[in-house]
């Protein structure tokens, strides 16, 4: 069953499994690709292989539309690292620097208690 | 033989679907335009010259095997299904269009049996050919292997940054460049699943030009718990970790057998720089230059018949002069909207509508 937001959890379309926990990176064009740092949980409205250098650096990757069968599901696959697609709001609600745990087998992610 | 116009276009609905409804918006050359917008300016042309081309060579003597070796591989030609809904565009009778819809499947069922992957396989080894293979490959077995570890970090670093340089090169048609097949049982609780990429120096991308190798191909055996499935157009699902479930793998670039966790290092490296040497060039380009991009990677595919045929692979300058004026916006607007409204529906009527715009009768 999917938890509900008012407990911190946002959810999305479970992409690839796994569980990571890592700052995030709001990536929003190619432009800014160069604040990404290695471990770091790439978030974004959708990834195309101009993010590869930003995915091949990140921890987890989560993004706010997509399906299964996205860039970000099918190469965060290949890597063996969790993602979550189809957040609709991640770029929206989160923030640069917080700490998140993202679950690809659930979809969901949580943000870390500060 | 009708029926199997019906089955392709309800596959193509299918994989839509299953895409998730937004796909065209999210799938690269997204968000610089969305791939039906060029498919709409190049289907008139891809399809004619697709039919004269095989009409020419079928008066030449070649057969449809003979064909369908020239294209390649299954899924490069299942990649020229994509265009069919504005294959009425393009100036072929309703006869001609079913004639040539019918020669695409003809040629893909030369590679495989289930030509709509409907098993969610995609297996082109017979058992022979699947002996002989093992034969000829010198497996790493990562069982005794010391750094286990680093092979499967290395390798799936590898098959991603391969991955995201073939639909670089070739946009959402990235089977142009990659034919994934398997998962083939092998006993021992083992499977093995293939990774074949070629044309990875297209000549419509100079910036691949440095990259020393053109091929590579990488079998990979996993534990047979891992789920894997595929799909006509070759997009591979999988609901299980693929890289902890790796147990042997080869690797033969240009033909010659790497067995190093060190080379593949160095293959990967490779990639990672002509990609960051692509994308920075890529990015760059405005709308009208990237589409004519995406219009080449499509005629790409018809490049080895006009070989054949002595004659230029590149699309028409027609088609170049479309794209520069803009000539189908009108259109685009119109059915743009359509799109927006049609993701509104419920999956099975998203679906129906999806297979009649996609008949091509």
């Amino acid at each position: 069953m999917r938890r509900r937001e008012s407990e911190g959890i946002l959810n999305g379309t479970p992409a690839s499994p796994g569980v990571a926990k890592g700052k995030v990176r709001i990536i929003l064009g190619f432009e800014s690709l160069n604040k990404m740092n290695h471990g770091d949980i790439l978030v974004t409205k959708f990834t195309n292989p101009l993010f590869t250098p930003a995915i091949l650096m990140a921890s987890a990757v989560v993004t706010d539309e997509g399906g299964t069968l996205c860039h970000a599901a099918i190469v965060s696959r290949e890597l063996g690292i969790p993602c979550v697609v189809g957040t609709q709001k991640a770029t929206k609600i989160l923030s640069d620097n917080e700490e998140i745990v993202v679950d690809g087998e659930k979809g969901e992610i949580e943000r870390c208690q500060a | 033989m009708p029926g199997m116009i019906d089955k392709l276009c309800n596959t193509i609905a299918e994989c839509l679907g299953g895409s998730g409804k937004e796909a065209g918006f999210t799938v690269w050359p997204s968000p610089v335009f969305n791939p039906i917008e060029a498919e709409m300016y190049l289907a008139k042309y891809f399809y004619e010259r697709f039919y004269e081309s095989v009409k020419k060579l079928e008066k030449e003597g070649y057969c449809k095997a003979d064909i369908a070796r020239m294209l390649k591989a299954p899924s490069r030609i299942a990649q020229t299904t994509w265009p069919m809904s504005s294959i009425k565009l393009a100036s072929l009778n309703k006869e001609q269009r079913i004639n040539l819809v019918l020669g695409i499947m003809d040629f893909i069922s030369f590679y495989r049996k289930d030509v709509f992957c409907e098993k969610k396989k995609n297996l082109l080894y017979s058992e022979p050919g699947l002996e002989r293979v093992f034969n000829e490959i010198k497996v790493v077995d990562l069982q005794k292997e010391d750094n286990s570890e680093e092979f499967k970090r290395e390798l799936s670093k590898l098959n991603a940054a391969l991955f995201s340089f073939t639909e670089l090169l070739y946009f959402a048609i990235h089977a142009v460049g990659h034919e994934f097949h398997g998962p083939y049982n092998i006993g021992k609780n083992e499977i093995m699943v293939v990774r074949e990429f070629y044309d990875l120096k297209p000549d419509f991308w100079p910036f691949t030009s440095p990259l020393p190798f053109d091929s590579i191909k990488i079998w990979a055996v996993y534990n047979s718990k891992t789920n894997m499935e595929f799909d006509f157009f070759n997009r591979i699902r999988s609901s299980t970790p693929v890289s902890e479930n790796l147990r042997k793998f080869s690797i033969k670039l240009n033909g010659r057998l790497l067995s190093e966790a060190g080379k593949i290092k160095e293959v990967t490296r490779e990639i990672e720089a002509s990609l960051k040497k692509g994308i920075p060039e890529i990015a760059k380009l405005e709308k009208t230059a990237l589409m004519k991009k995406y219009v080449e990677a499509y005629f790409f595919i018809l490049k080895p018949l006009q070989d054949k045929l002595g004659k230029d692979w590149r699309p028409p300058l027609q088609l170049y002069e479309e794209i520069e004026s803009n000539s189908r916006k009108k259109l685009w607007q119109e059915i743009s909207k359509a799109l927006q409204k049609s993701k509104k529906l419920p999956l099975e009527e998203f679906k129906k509508k999806t297979a009649t715009i996609f008949d091509p009768r």
